[in-house]
């Protein structure tokens, strides 16, 4: 008598625990998508800078000079500057837009500059150091931010520092450095360089952060994806454990207890079925074109082991992808006429998109026929003499009248 | 038909480069008490065979695979120089003896299980009957319109059972099994309607001719086979 298998459908049995391999590239991957949140945030940040400071240099500054020209002549107004001033300016966008800037190149060519322009500023402004019509000393603040945007805060800071330093030298020097000069020099160098440190740490802080929260949302989605994993490898382990529990662990205990007489036809058919589905089951999860085929071949192997002679005659047709489920049901049938085949036996498979025939002819006896372990799977048994045959025939349930 | 003597003995031209088996086919003719087949001429190439004594053979059979070559296209070739070709080979896949059955081969046998059957095959091709090996119903299967009792009839040859078992399984509408003869029948309709749809060669037109005389199908029913034809 044939046991009943346990037909537990492994869950994701192919799924293996994610090797240190591949948590590396995993790691590469979620790095990827981190540096991708930072590089948007970035970006915007410096779009905010480059938009703050074209357009008042446009929108602020432009006017001045050209109300300069107007009044104190050309050599007076800082024109030049502020052409040269707006093509340092440009460059350094481009280049920070472009992702570089990181080295000391972009600032060590702009900034000296750009204090060259804050003092010939200072000292040609018609109304003074602090009059309405120096404004390189504002300025250079807004396009050193370009410059120094992928540098650290500290050279920003010291930029500020060396222009304030050059601006209050030019105060005393012009004999401008009154008290209340000097306040008003000091209100100004911390008004426009608070708004200018705002743009470059704000947008610096709102970067660190979104990159903070994608690090997270990488990291939670990589531990549920762990979890996932392990559950499925548990899932199968314990499967296949019940799988081979159910198949041998009762023909041990026969054997161990004295109770299976392997002399005993009907018991050596059982060993040998379940020899069978255990190498059935080894490869069930190989990832193969045709895994019915290929199951089928292991069970035909297993038979020819034996001594059987085995004629697997390739499939009419082609097989489409079956469940293990619907596999194990239709290979079951095989197995056990195997099991009970004496000499020879003659397995075909006729398949098409919507259904599949297993058929076995050989030369045996079979006490009684395999339950059918699907309900999608028909078998069909008949014995004439010492010939059996044995059908296992499976209809796509799309098809089959209900 | 297996024990229908014939007048004269059949002769064979065997093409196969394995000695042991030409041996073993020299064993199987030898053994059939009618002696319907004889072996007129064996070799290891068809040029060998077919250029000498070969040439005036009733059959040919054909290893399909001579010298380590798969010799397919020679079946077409020596179909349309009119002989009977019968392939004998261990290249049973279903998609391969459908080829040279199309190629124009009259039978197939499977060279590791259906030795049984050769001399019966190759009489059988010699008389133009549509006999059918197990291995050839994988073939014929695989492409023919055949009705519902034809393809379950070949379904069962495929498999493995003989005219017997199979007539024991096919029932008629009342339940009663169908006779032996009805089971040779579907499957020698099926292998007309083969023939019918397959290469026009001399083989294929010789097979229908006998089909028509039996009255195994009507000659208006040929066209009817061919494809695009409902």
């Amino acid at each position: 008598m044939v046991s009943q298998p346990v037909v537990i459908e492994p869950v994701l049995t192919t799924t293996t625990p994610t090797a240190p391999g591949e948590r590396a590239a995993g790691r590469a991957g979620s790095s990827e998508s981190v540096a991708s949140v930072e590089q948007r945030y970035d970006q915007a940040g410096l779009w905010v800078a480059i938009v703050v400071t074209f357009g008042w240099y446009a929108a602020g500054v432009a006017p001045v000079v050209v109300d300069s020209w107007l009044h104190y002549g050309i050599k007076a107004s800082g024109a030049l500057t502020w052409l040269v001033f707006a093509v340092l300016g440009v460059t350094a966008a481009v280049v920070v837009l472009r992702g570089g800037g990181r080295g000391p190149a972009l600032p060590l060519v702009i900034c000296p500059i750009l204090l060259a322009g804050s003092v010939l500023g200072s000292l040609v402004s018609p109304d003074g150091v602090l009059g309405h019509f120096n404004w390189p000393f504002t300025m250079v603040g807004w396009f050193a931010v370009l410059a120094l945007w992928r540098r650290q805060l500290a050279e920003l800071v010291a930029f500020y520092a060396a222009n304030v330093m050059v601006g209050g030298f030019v105060l005393v020097m012009l004999g401008e450095a009154s008290r209340v000069n000097v306040g008003r020099f000091i209100a100004l160098c911390c008004g426009i360089s608070a708004l200018q440190l705002t743009v470059f740490c704000g947008s610096r802080m709102v970067t660190a952060m979104a990159r903070r929260g994608a690090e997270a949302a990488d990291e939670l989605a990589r531990t549920r994806s762990a979890q996932i994993a392990a559950e499925a490898v548990q899932a199968a382990r314990r499967s296949r454990y019940e799988m081979i529990t159910g198949t041998v662990a009762h023909l041990l205990d026969g054997l161990a207890d004295g109770q299976l007489d392997l002399t005993d036809r009907s018991a050596r058919q059982e060993v040998a079925v379940a020899v069978t589905r255990l190498r059935r089951y080894l490869v069930e999860s190989d990832e193969v074109p045709d895994q019915l085929w290929h199951e089928l071949q292991v069970c035909a192997d297993a038979a020819e082991r034996h001594g059987i002679a085995v004629d697997l005659v390739a499939p009419v047709g082609v097989v489409p992808t079956l469940p293990v489920d619907v596999r194990r049901a239709l290979t079951e049938p095989i197995i056990a006429a195997l099991a009970a085949t004496a000499t020879k036996a003659r397995i075909t498979v006729i398949a098409s998109r919507d259904e599949v025939v297993l058929a076995i002819v050989a030369d045996g006896r079979l006490d009684s026929p395999p339950p059918c372990l699907h309900e999608a799977v028909e078998s069909s048994y008949d014995a004439e003499g010492e010939m059996l045959w044995l059908q296992a025939q499976w209809i796509s349930p799309s098809t089959s009248p209900s | 038909m297996a024990s229908s003597p014939v007048d004269q003995p059949v002769h064979i031209a065997l093409v196969e480069d394995t000695d042991v088996v030409v041996e073993g086919v020299r064993a199987w003719i030898a053994a059939d008490p009618l002696g319907r087949v004889a072996i007129l001429a064996a070799g290891r190439s068809v040029e060998e065979v077919m250029g000498g004594s070969g040439a005036s053979a009733d059959v040919v059979v054909l290893d399909l695979e001579l010298d380590g070559v798969m010799a397919t296209d020679r079946v077409a070739e020596l179909s349309d120089r009119g002989y009977r070709v019968v392939v004998f080979s261990v290249h049973v896949k279903p998609l391969v003896v459908e080829s040279v059955m199309n190629a124009g081969a009259c039978a197939f046998l499977d060279k590791r299980t259906e030795r049984e059957q050769f001399v019966d095959t190759v009489v059988a091709v010699a008389q133009d009957w549509p006999y059918v090996t197990p291995s050839m119903a994988g073939g014929l299967l695989q492409g023919v319109r055949l009705s519902d009792r034809e393809r379950q009839a070949l379904q069962y040859l495929f498999q493995g059972m003989d005219q017997a078992s199979i007539a024991r399984r096919l029932r008629k509408p009342d339940g009663q099994p169908v006779s032996a003869t009805t089971v040779k029948t579907y499957i020698e309709r099926a292998r007309a309607k083969f023939a019918a749809t397959g290469r026009p060669c001399r083989s294929n037109f010789a097979l229908l001719a006998r089909c028509v005389e039996d009255g195994l199908i009507r000659p208006e029913e040929i066209d009817d086979y061919r494809p695009g034809v409902i």
